[in-house]
């Protein structure tokens, strides 16, 4: 990069950065917004855990009443959900967040589980 | 081994960075404050898997970049429409004052925002004073493409922003 260009970009840079009233605004909105956005995350992953030991839990209570199909059916069928939608995403929660792509991004984020659980990401 | 960060702190290192990312992908003022959302929420999702192979920036940007992409396609996809803003009471301050306060800031953002998106994507990391071969391994392209990306960027900014002040 010549003198002349790196003068350029620096003089972009500087009228790039200098702070917008409307940016500070849009941040200060947004913060609000995605706290809401976050706790409702961890609330849709409480719920999908309590939705899964409740139904675990009957088909134990089935079991135990002499339905023993009925039971493994409710039970199994909880299971097999989440272990269908894990075993799909796992390779892209696999890689390294740095190297991240955009399908990944896309595909996980559309479900809150994917990356609310912290130990699922193994490199 | 290297602790991993603090959203918070993320939060307010970059937020201005994520929001100029944001800003010169989407123009509308509304929809650039939601693909900001859209673009921290994504961060805050992918920060468990930070490796810190890159720097904390590096992984920011590059998320906020993806999420604005995916946001140009999604908008590409949908049938355009009309706004229907002409008896609508804004509660925030006038777009107008806000515009001039900025108004030598805003002729160079309304520049990169009539970039063609290749140009737009080394242009916006350029500004965000990210260094050539960094954009290039960020956008996964040689380094040579992304220098002659940016000779041309350059020039139509330029001639953009000079068409705009005449």
């Amino acid at each position: 990069m010549n003198p002349n260009e790196h003068e350029e970009w620096q003089a972009m840079k500087i009228q790039w950065k200098s702070t917008s009233v409307a940016e500070m605004l849009m941040t200060q909105q947004l913060r609000w917004g995605l706290r809401l956005r976050m706790l409702g995350s961890w609330v849709w992953l409480g719920t999908e855990i309590a939705a899964l030991l409740l139904i675990t839990f009957l088909g134990i209570i089935q079991v135990a009443m002499g339905q023993a199909a009925v039971g493994s059916c409710t039970s199994s069928w909880r299971w097999s959900a989440p272990a269908h939608r894990g075993g799909r995403d796992a390779p892209r929660c696999a890689a390294p967040a740095d190297r991240c792509s955009n399908s990944w991004i896309c595909r996980c984020g559309a479900r809150g589980v994917a990356f609310a659980w912290p130990g699922r990401t193994t490199s | 081994v290297s602790q991993r960060p603090r959203f918070e702190d993320l939060v307010s290192d970059y937020q201005t960075m994520v929001a100029r990312i944001c800003a010169s992908y989407e123009r509308d003022r509304d929809l650039a404050r939601d693909l900001a959302q859209e673009a921290w929420f994504a961060i805050w999702r992918a920060l468990p898997a930070y490796r810190a192979e890159a720097s904390l920036k590096t992984f920011v940007a590059r998320i906020a970049q993806f999420r604005a992409i995916s946001h140009v396609a999604q908008r590409a996809r949908q049938p355009q429409r009309e706004a229907l803003t002409a008896g609508l009471v804004d509660q925030e301050p006038a777009p107008e004052s806000l515009a001039m306060a900025s108004a030598e800031r805003g002729s160079l953002l309304a520049a990169v925002q009539r970039l063609p998106l290749i140009y737009r994507q080394p242009v916006v990391l350029m500004l965000e004073d990210f260094s050539p071969s960094e954009i290039a391994a960020l956008l996964g392209l040689n380094a040579n493409v992304v220098g002659v990306r940016l000779n041309r960027a350059r020039g139509l900014l330029r001639e953009l922003m000079q068409r705009e002040a005449s």
